[in-house]
């Protein structure tokens, strides 16, 4: 209830938010709402798939606080990139 | 932090759902910079705990060699599965066969706006092939 209601203001609640699960590059603003360059981005993102078994053109889930997810399914945790300095 | 040079490293990736990372270990002779079982719990750089997928060896070239030259990074990881000397890789092969693993090599470069991306040369692509791992390119540049 109350993640859904998180969710319907836009997050304010400071829940986290699904950023982007599309195939594809990713966009800029993704790096920027996380909070850190697109090339640090990039670089821990490439290395949390490459540890979970994943090739580069993999899809995952990125959330707004840094969690990277499975594409199939939004418990299964594969790092967070926030992790990876 | 922006860069001015290319950002770049390589690594030899073995996975699947048999693999036993020690196996991997005794037959190249070199600690993974990340290994586990499949269904075991392993942690990420801040502790964090992930259930492995499948089973998965890594060993990354981050770390040991520090040029912007993505063929160095290669070479690096070509020299650990060929030590001088040796150019047999039967060992890895059979055990790649034996517990259906599959190789491959994720290489990662950010290069700044305008760079090319880097050509990874003939000889390498044709070295890995061997094994096989196939080359998974994840290359970026700038906006």
């Amino acid at each position: 209830m109350i993640v859904s209601l998180a969710r319907a203001y836009g997050g304010s609640l400071c829940v986290r938010r699904k950023l982007w699960s599309n195939p594809g590059n990713l966009s800029d603003w993704v790096a920027t709402e996380i909070g850190i360059s697109r090339e640090e981005f990039g670089e821990r993102l490439h290395t949390i798939k490459r540890a979970a078994g994943l090739k580069p053109r993999d899809r995952v889930t990125i959330w707004s606080d840094g969690d990277i997810t499975s594409a199939a399914d939004d418990d299964d945790l594969l790092g967070n990139v926030h992790d990876e300095d | 932090m922006k860069t001015e040079s290319p950002t770049t490293f390589a690594a030899i990736r073995f996975t699947g759902d048999a693999l036993e990372p020690q196996r991997i270990t005794e037959i190249v002779h070199t600690a993974p910079t990340t290994a586990y079982r499949k269904g075991q719990v392993y942690k990420r750089s801040r502790g964090r705990e992930v259930r492995g997928r499948t089973g998965v060896w890594l060993l990354s070239s981050k770390g040991h060699v520090q040029s912007s030259d993505l063929n160095e990074h290669l070479s690096y990881l070509l020299r650990i599965l060929f030590p001088i000397g040796s150019n047999d890789a039967s060992s890895l092969r059979d055990i790649l066969r034996a517990e259906h693993l599959e190789a491959d090599v994720p290489v990662f470069w950010y290069g700044p706006t305008g760079a090319h991306p880097p050509m990874i040369r003939d000889d390498i692509r044709a070295v890995f092939a061997r094994l096989p791992a196939q080359i998974e390119e994840d290359f970026h540049e700038a906006a």
